[in-house]
């Protein structure tokens, strides 16, 4: 070990210690930080936003002198016929605003897919121009570089999709997994060739972080009644960090009496060696964005009360939710996805009462609707992303689908009966 | 680093008392055996960036960092411990008054500017993480603390992710600094009311800022910590 020595009492220290544990003295240099006492007076800004205009000409004028080959993190201006374009991996919400840098976190040795998005704007215009544009393009491809070992990225071909997000020029899907604890970044390149010689490269990079994940199943912890479940929840509410992902495992019970989730989110399991049930209502407070799942579980209620109660993001799979005044209610800004669900013989089945800019899953599939007053009744929804209900079926309600919002939806592929 | 520091820490030091625990680590209270001085040492797993910034710092409102050593995703982080009452324990018994309450959170915003002027977020702003040292508010605990990354947005962009498992991981929306200042503006009607803004909001000019702060859209809130001080001064 390389040392320095103290220099209050003399003790030998580490060469990169900050402070003397002999002796309890700081042995670094410290800047003292205070706030600026105001902000810049409001009478600079014009002045500001003159240079900024002044930076906006030169950096245009350099613009107008291209290479034939352009670079650029997350957007890339380019020229043509007259034209100038905005290249840029954007949100879908957000499809003029370039992204350099994109964030995940992850649980270790999951698979997760999500999609990138290039866009092409005519800046002139501010309208998307990809389709136009793209009969300008010879070839078009996407690559990771920058990986590590433990990271397993990869990416399909970009691709128009008029059907999935129709502005967006082309999507390219991004796989990953990763095998280590640790954080990690890779460099995705979208390159066009374009058909005049040109070549555009837009980059992006991926940060990674990995998340602890921490499994509870009955041999772990009591949760063989409501009271015991209940506890456990609460306890890891109270002591587990919030970026950690947590999954019960039910064990074959059914419950008796209501479940409150609060602050985070948890994902339930129900028992593969018979059903796991609640009678009572299941309340998901509201959290930090998080999404609680359940999943192969029974809801079965007494046609007086709520059976899922969702103030905040909840996916149910695999459920089966019966008898109730109101099966799931997703309020406040909540999503609620739901697929391969049973919702049968509730006054109404599915209730989206939520407003907000959070979704998480617009296909909700495979469900069954049979025999509920009103099916499913949209009061509100979310944002203006159409839903769509492929392979779902109604059948035997009085309203398979209340759409009182006039959320837009595709029911093309539902079965009604 | 971290050896050196654990090894000098198990002989120079004694254990008083264990103020905090969790799966994530420990915090405890130790005792110099050669001067008697109270010290925090945290011991924990995951990320330490924020301690190692505050180790080239000093802010009147943030424990000082002593030390920090990381090794193998374990951390050690040596700070000092903060004598006085926690606010929280001062809202038992009293509420403040407007004057008091803004003399309180200017000193906390200077705290959490000195964070946000390092890109971190603190995520954890409330009573029992203030600590009232004399006429000084000083804001503890970076346990959640994380560097905010300016352009990571919610999942309404991870919108049609099919397939494949876990989706609520992508759920995990990240914080900025606006985080903290709805954080604070809680704190504030707290202080002002004893009751959350959605109960009963504070009256006045600082009813109005506690509003702003609480906006449920970040855009609409105040967009930086200076913005909130300039309001409040």
């Amino acid at each position: 070990m390389k040392q320095k020595v103290c220099p209050h009492c003399g003790n030998p220290l580490h060469e990169s210690a900050s402070f003397c544990p002999y002796c309890v003295s700081s042995v670094n240099s410290r800047s003292g930080i205070t706030p600026p006492p105001r902000r810049a007076p409001r009478y600079l800004l014009p002045s500001l936003l003159g240079i900024l205009a002044l930076c906006a000409l030169l950096l245009g004028g350099w613009l107008h002198m291209r290479p034939k080959t352009y670079d650029g993190m997350g957007e890339v201006i380019y020229r043509d016929g007259g034209a100038t374009y905005q290249l840029c991996i954007a949100w879908a919400d957000t499809p003029f605003t370039p992204f350099s840098d994109r964030y995940c976190n992850s649980e270790l040795n999951y698979d997760y897919r999500y999609p990138v998005l290039l866009y092409v704007n005519h800046v002139e215009s501010d309208t998307h121009a990809g389709e136009t544009f793209m009969q300008k393009v010879d070839s078009i491809t996407a690559e990771f570089s920058n990986a590590s070992d433990a990271l397993h990225i990869s990416c399909t071909e970009p691709a128009p999709d008029a059907s999935y997000i129709p502005d967006a020029a082309c999507i390219t899907f991004v796989d990953h997994n990763i095998s280590e604890h640790g954080i990690y970044t890779a460099e995705l390149t979208i390159t066009l060739n374009m058909k005049n010689g040109d070549v555009i490269h837009v980059r992006q990079n991926h940060h990674f972080e990995t998340i602890h994940t921490y499994n509870y199943t009955p041999q772990d912890a009591p949760m063989g009644n409501i009271e015991e479940l209940q506890a456990l929840v609460n306890q890891i509410c109270n002591t587990v960090e919030e970026d950690a992902a947590v999954n019960i495992y039910l064990p074959p019970v059914t419950y008796q009496g209501g479940l409150v989730l609060e602050g985070r989110g948890v994902n339930f399991y129900g028992s593969e060696d018979g059903r796991t049930a609640f009678t009572d209502t299941v309340r998901v407070g509201m959290n930090n964005s998080w999404i609680s799942s359940f999943e192969n579980i029974d809801f079965f209620g007494n046609n007086n009360s709520v059976g899922i109660s969702a103030a905040a993001r909840v996916h149910l799979i695999g459920c089966h939710v019966t008898g109730w005044k109101t099966g799931v209610l997703g309020y406040g800004n909540a999503w609620v996805w739901m697929s391969d669900c049973e919702f049968t013989d509730n006054e109404t089945g599915f209730h989206f009462n939520s407003t907000g800019s959070n979704v998480s899953n617009i296909h909700y599939r495979n469900n069954t609707f049979e025999n509920n007053g009103t099916a499913i009744l949209l009061e509100r929804v979310p944002t203006d992303m159409e839903i769509t209900f492929e392979g779902s079926r109604f059948t035997g309600n009085r309203t398979d689908i209340d759409n009182r919002c006039q959320h837009p939806i595709d029911i093309s592929e539902a079965v009604f009966q | 680093m971290y050896d050196w520091l654990d090894s000098v820490l198990k002989t120079e030091y004694t254990p008083v008392r264990v103020l905090k625990e969790s799966p994530r680590g420990t915090v405890r209270l130790i005792r110099h055996n050669g001067t008697g001085r109270h010290l925090i040492l945290r011991q924990f797993t995951g990320n330490s960036e924020v301690y190692h910034q505050l180790l080239n710092y000093t802010c009147r409102n943030l424990p000082t960092v002593f030390e920090a050593a990381a090794k193998d995703g374990d951390n050690l982080v040596v700070e000092e411990f903060i004598e006085g009452d926690t606010l929280s324990f001062l809202l038992q018994d009293a509420l403040f008054t407007p004057a008091e309450t803004r003399e309180i959170v200017l000193q906390l915003c200077k705290a959490l500017w000195v964070l946000h002027s390092m890109a971190a977020v603190h995520r954890d702003v409330k009573p029992e993480n203030v600590i009232i040292r004399g006429s000084e508010a000083v804001l503890i605990d970076f346990d959640a603390a994380r560097f905010h990354k300016p352009k990571y947005e919610t999942d309404t962009q991870i919108l049609g992710t099919t397939g494949y498992a876990a989706p609520e991981q992508y759920g995990l929306s990240q914080s900025d600094v606006r985080t903290d200042i709805y954080s604070l503006g809680v704190l504030i009607n707290v202080m002002l009311t004893g009751e959350h803004p959605s109960k009963r909001l504070a009256d006045g000019r600082f009813g109005r800022v506690v509003e702003r702060c609480t906006r449920i859209n970040p855009q609409k809130r105040y967009q930086n910590i200076l913005h909130l001080m300039e309001a409040i001064s």
